[in-house]
């Protein structure tokens, strides 16, 4: 395999061999790894010195069921620390199948010319482009699409990108023509400042993937399919609900942040909830269930239709329902999935465009619950970078600066998604120390304190939070550089022969004698990596803490955020 | 004693014997001391593992002994492991 170099400031590339220090690494471990080795930590995250870096996992383009998420990495405009963004969608399994173990885009463009990257076997095309600036992201992909065909690759910027918004994303074509997102963090921005509109990508003739035992390969493989399929969460649940099943599951556990993290239920749910999502799909000829990236046999995803049948959005997830939904009192699942779709056609981020209006609704720029008017300040004011579309598109922070508000639910910039801390402690702590800003992907716990995958740890009380996050943050971390979707953890966590099969697939493609303990070193050495990034660019152990409004009470449950500094500070001491 | 079920996805009473039949809202009575996986098998008659069940706004396990009043909320099957799939292998 080899790494591809873009030089945006001499607008040259090159083509390079991999070092053996990254051979055994993919996807965050390799994201993490080069930003940590060629950023300057205290970088301008959107001046020259930053780099933008697109690596598929060690598994991606082979049949392992699952892997073919895309890690994209850089020094974040939003957090100002080190950022992996993960994203689905067809990108990481055409890098893979170039033999390209990562792009690494360098370097700012002199003058104000825009330009777009063709990426195919022979190296990097660096073009100039006028035709699509301005435009969104559905405009790109079907305009990509027509001109080379069906089966190529895109990954681009809506127009908050090409502003360097906080909140901008970069978005992926799926293989439906559809959109997934490497959401969180800004990497948008940091892909505009390298005035790059869009990359293409053409997989014809790639050099492919080298399984030095093949047939190893596909016995672990099978094993780890049959896993996947045979749990209740990855085989059953979310393929008929998505992952929105979650918001009547969390409503009942009063877990469900609701109001800016006032209460812990929402009286809207049901109107929100997968259960509804569902009938309504279904009774709009919409598709409940399908993958973001070939060979994904869980299918979380799916497409939304409007009242007239036609599409409207897809990867239409529980935390962008929970974020417009009950986080900003709106119960209306249809202007949310309005709101979804401009989001992404704009490429924001769901998550930290909702933490945005949140404070705007407390300072009192929009009524509570008012869907319709957070779809007309996405469309009419992010999307036309008015200056109160770029306050709101720098995310929530700026916004609770420019307009005096404190109530702010973010860490190290960033929102806390769909899980109360209060309610479901295990992933505060995981919001709290993840050196990602607040991420409920990094550190999964939802599963021990609510579903009762891997054990069950009472969401409410402190006892095992501490482990369990530092645990499932490690166990991510590895998964992350595998390039394998977060939905395999639940078979993996139950199921012993399912992890098993994921060292096997590791020594069987690699030829190498990895144990289980190897595995788990690869993830603690990742965030070891990050961690260290983030203190070398002024962070420190103030930002691994919660807003200080998780001290209030929380009803149902009357409970508070109670874990110490010292505490938090142990999390990933190791 | 009574209490309030809550069934959520597609899940509903399939006891033809109750009045609840094919409802997934509804009051039951039960004696006291019932533990949780009682009342799934009263509802489901045959239920299904994996089921998460949030007993007054915390999830419980099977062995849970339910209270006079309770509301209990039941999901499908999505909770953590009750067999391995791979115990034959
Ligand atoms: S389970 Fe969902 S997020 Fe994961 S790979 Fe499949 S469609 Fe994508």
């Amino acid at each position: 395999m080899k790494i591809y170099r873009v030089n945006m400031s001499k607008l040259s590339f090159t083509m390079e061999a991999v070092p053996e220090e990254w051979r055994l690494l993919g996807g965050r471990g390799l994201t993490s790894a080069i930003v940590a080795k060629e950023v300057e930590p205290t970088c301008n995250a959107l001046g020259s010195k930053n780099k933008l870096v697109f690596a598929p996992g060690l598994f991606a383009g082979t049949m392992a069921a699952n892997s073919g998420r895309l890690s994209v990495g850089a020094k974040s405009p939003l957090t100002g620390g080190i950022k992996e963004s993960n994203s689905g969608g067809t990108a990481a399994q055409r890098l893979a199948k170039l033999g390209v173990k990562a792009l690494i885009i360098e370097g700012i463009p002199e003058g104000d010319k825009w330009y777009c990257l063709h990426v195919h076997k022979d190296g990097v095309e660096i073009k100039e482009e006028n035709e699509l600036l301005g435009k969104g992201n559905y405009e790109v992909i079907h305009t990509m699409t027509s001109r080379y065909g069906e089966n190529t690759g895109v990954m681009t910027i809506g127009q908050a990108g090409e502003h360097k918004m906080s909140l901008a994303n970069i978005s992926v074509k799926d293989p439906k023509g559809h959109i997934r997102s490497a959401g969180r963090g800004g990497l948008g921005a940091v892909m505009g400042s390298k005035r790059i509109k869009f990359i293409t990508l053409d997989d014809n003739d790639g050099a492919g993937i080298e399984i030095k035992d093949k047939e190893k390969f596909k016995n672990a493989a099978q094993v780890f399919n049959k896993g996947l399929l045979s749990h209740p969460v990855s085989g059953q649940a979310l393929p008929r609900y998505g992952t929105d099943v979650l918001v009547n599951i969390l409503n009942e556990a009063g877990g469900l942040p609701t109001k800016n993290y006032r209460y812990g239920q929402f009286e809207g749910a049901e109107n929100i909830s997968g259960e509804t999502m569902y009938d309504t799909i279904m009774s709009r000829d919409g598709d409940p269930t399908h993958g973001c990236h070939v060979g994904c046999v869980i299918r979380c995803s799916q497409t939304y239709n409007d009242k007239d049948k036609r599409y409207l959005t897809s990867g239409f997830e529980y935390e962008t329902i929970w974020a417009f939904g009950a986080g900003c009192t709106c119960d209306d699942l249809d202007v949310i999935a309005h709101i979804d779709h401009e989001c992404d056609d704009i490429g924001i981020d769901t998550i930290d465009t909702a933490g945005s209006m949140m404070v705007a609704m407390e300072a009192g720029l929009l009524p509570w619950g008012d869907g319709e008017g957070m779809l007309r300040m996405i469309k009419e004011e992010i999307k036309e970078a008015t200056p109160l579309g770029r306050i709101l598109g720098n995310g929530p922070n700026f916004t609770g600066k420019a307009f005096g508000v404190t109530r702010i639910g973010t860490v190290k910039g960033q929102t806390m998604p769909a899980y109360e801390p209060r309610a479901v402690k295990g992933i505060g702590i995981t919001y709290a120390t993840t050196p990602m800003g607040a991420d409920h992907t990094a550190g999964y716990s939802v599963t021990a304190n609510i579903l009762k995958v891997g054990g069950h740890i009472d969401p409410l009380k402190k006892e095992g939070q501490i482990e369990l996050s530092r645990n499932l943050q490690i166990a991510t971390a590895s998964l992350d550089s595998a390039g394998l979707c977060i939905f395999v953890a639940f078979a993996v966590l139950d199921y012993e022969p399912v992890s098993h099969a994921i060292i096997d697939m590791i020594n069987a493609q690699y030829g190498v004698n990895w144990s289980v303990d190897d595995w788990f070193n690869l993830g603690r050495s990742v965030l070891k990596t990050e961690m260290e990034f983030n203190r070398a660019a002024g962070l420190t152990e103030k930002d691994d803490r919660l807003p200080e409004f998780m001290e209030e009470q929380l009803p149902p449950h009357n409970t508070v955020w109670d874990f110490t500094g010292e505490e938090l500070d142990s999390v990933l001491q190791f | 004693m009574r209490i309030e079920i809550k069934l959520y996805g597609h899940l509903k009473c399939l006891n033809e014997k109750l009045d609840c039949l094919n409802k997934n809202r509804f009051c039951l009575e039960a004696a006291q001391g019932t533990i949780l996986s009682e009342i799934h098998k009263m509802i489901f008659v045959n239920p299904a593992d994996n089921l998460v069940s949030i007993v007054d706004g915390h999830a419980q396990k099977p062995d849970y002994s339910i209270e006079h009043d309770c509301s209990i909320s039941i999901f499908p099957p999505m909770g953590g492991r009750t067999h391995n799939p791979f115990e034959k292998i």
